[in-house]
């Protein structure tokens, strides 16, 4: 435990250091985001009808996306330029185990990007008020169920990070994936169930998205906002304990894949190549 | 105590022309409180050693302790015991200030805060860099970067310190003053490992000096062997009687023609050179003795394969 707390204190100061030092950077890289919600909101009001529990749901599920992929950044991308720094052979030789950094770099990034992602939902929800003529007591009198939402979000970044765990292994190894992992935010953003209902894909592609890492948070999304569905009841549904399998089994196999790769670098002497 | 046994060693790598040795059942034993110089040249096998030391590379045969603690059973014990400082520079976030690579890593050390601030204070100070601390890492001299490289070395105080290369590309006076610093290191208890491609600078400093060539120990100086009778040249003014002496005089092997009347040997072959020399009624004009340099040292040892 106290590895993880002074890892995640040591990725806040890495991560306060990289925005301030490329705050151009970082500040564009938040109003890209924001330009993608705006469009993606748009275009859903655009061409469906949605209910207010809809287009809550639509935020929630972009918001997960946001984080996860901002995950399969900081597990990829980041570790593969500390290979080039030389940093990560560093890191690899401190106290924290590698695989703990990792860990609490990804709570880390949850917490500063949880903070950006809350901003730019703000915006959007204005955004969307103003579009529908929606006042703001309309959502906050959405009967929802808060602590099944934040139990449903963590168990799905529990997934996410046991997903990016792999990335970050298969990156140790075979040093750049940048193509796969732009691939995986594409897919999925239009496999997981966010912008195109599962109804509408092909069985086959739908049972393989049922597989994917945040497909079965955005079920349970649904249940949790617009079915208005409490704990005791989320708990007694077949889709909450698929996605507590589905986060455990991410989890396992990610953390596990990466020891072994990891290990694998290790044999080979090349954590700093790239 | 040795602070490091590596005993029987041997890393071979995977390449697309099979398998590479890298390092060849080596066995060296590393004095606490002592420099030692890891020399060779280019891709012989030091940086890996080092790499396998400190457990960043695994070792596929032989064992090695460090502080008694064996690195293949118990890496990350074993890990804490040593700072490791890899090919330089390349250690430091070029984006984060000195004071925040410093904190970055002092945390993943899991140093208290109470701690941690004031050692850092103490570390800068002792490299110099206290001017420096609110700098990005980018923008310092690369002398200033590579004190900071060892400053993140120094922030767990640990007993042994791997050194890559301490001084690439630094210029003299800033190679001079990391040097100094390790003497003094050295003094107060650390034991050091480095590697250097900077032979005269690694001569003042080393206690000892160890010569690699293609992943296996080709000679192991220790300091007091530097003075010793074969790492000492003697030249020899002679007066040759006539031609068959001449001729006989340059099969020797233990003896160089240097010019016309010069002839060189080492102090350790000088006795029975002398006693060859009053055999063949040769006269002995003058006699001159001169220490040889690392350098005619190690180009002798590995030839001229440094690339």
């Amino acid at each position: 435990m106290t590895e993880m707390i002074y890892s995640i204190k040591a990725e806040f100061v890495k991560f306060k250091g990289m925005f301030i030092r490329y705050y151009i950077d970082s500040i564009s890289e938040i109003v890209s985001y924001g330009l993608l919600m705006f469009g993606l909101i748009l275009t859903v009001f655009q061409n469906l009808t949605g209910t207010n529990e809809q287009i809550f749901q639509l935020m929630v599920g972009i918001f997960i996306w946001y984080i996860g992929i901002n995950a399969i950044a900081v597990f990829s991308f980041i570790l593969q330029e500390e290979m080039v720094l030389g940093t990560l052979e560093q890191i690899a030789i401190t106290k924290v185990p590698i695989e703990k950094m990792l860990l609490g770099r990804a709570i880390g990034t949850f917490i500063f990007d949880s903070l950006g992602a809350i901003v730019l939902s703000t915006i959007s929800f204005s955004f969307v008020a103003i579009f529908r003529d929606l006042s703001l007591e309309t959502f906050f009198s959405l009967n929802l169920s808060i602590p099944s939402l934040i139990i449903v979000i963590l168990l799905t970044m529990v997934s996410i990070y046991g997903f990016s765990f792999i990335l970050a292994g298969f990156s140790l190894v075979f040093k750049r994936i940048g193509a796969i992992t732009t691939l995986l935010n594409y897919l999925f953003l239009f496999l997981i169930g966010l912008v195109m209902a599962s109804n509408q894909l092909p069985p086959t592609i739908d049972l393989v998205t049922k597989l994917l890492p945040m497909t079965l948070g955005v079920i349970n999304l649904k249940q949790v906002i617009i079915d208005s569905t409490t704990l005791v009841e989320l708990v007694s549904t077949y889709e909450f304990w698929l996605l507590i399998l589905n986060s455990g089994l991410y989890f396992f196999i990610g953390l596990s894949l990466f020891k072994l790769l990891f290990n694998i670098s290790i044999k080979n002497g090349k954590l700093s190549s790239y | 105590m040795y602070s490091i046994e590596i005993n029987q060693v041997t890393k071979r790598y995977k390449t697309k022309r099979g398998l590479l040795t890298a390092v060849k059942d080596v066995t060296l034993q590393i004095e606490k409180s002592k420099i030692t110089a890891l020399l060779g040249p280019n891709g012989s096998g030091k940086t890996t050693l080092i790499k396998m030391i400190c457990g960043l590379a695994s070792i596929d045969q032989g064992t090695i302790f460090v502080n008694d603690i064996d690195v293949k059973k118990k890496r990350k014990k074993a890990v804490h015991q040593i700072g490791c400082m890899l090919e330089g520079e390349r250690n430091i976030y070029y984006y984060l200030t000195v004071f925040d690579n410093l904190k970055y890593f002092g945390l993943l050390n899991l140093i208290p805060k109470q701690t941690l601030h004031h050692r850092i204070e103490q570390i800068l100070k002792l490299l110099g860099l206290e001017e420096k601390k609110k700098e990005y890492a980018a923008n310092l001299s690369r002398g200033m970067q590579q004190k900071l490289a060892l400053a993140l070395v120094l922030l767990k105080d640990p007993d042994i310190l791997l050194l890559d290369e301490p001084t690439l590309g630094l210029d003299v006076q800033s190679s001079n003053d990391i040097l100094t610093m390790l003497r003094k290191m050295a003094l107060n208890g650390k034991t050091i490992l480095l590697t250097s491609h900077q032979l005269d600078l690694v001569e003042k400093i080393s206690d000892r000096m160890i010569f690699i060539k293609n992943g296996t120990i080709i000679e192991d100086l220790q300091s007091k062997e530097k003075e010793q009778d074969n790492q000492q040249y003697v030249y020899l003014d002679l007066n040759i009687p006539n031609q068959q002496v001449l001729q006989e005089l340059e099969h020797l092997i233990y003896m160089e023609r240097e010019n016309e009347r010069i002839w060189k040997t080492t102090l350790a072959h000088l006795p029975e050179i002398l006693q060859y020399l009053k055999d063949q009624q040769v006269t002995v004009k003058n006699l001159t003795t001169q220490r040889k340099s690392l350098e005619q040292i190690f180009l002798e040892l590995v030839g001229d394969s440094n690339d």
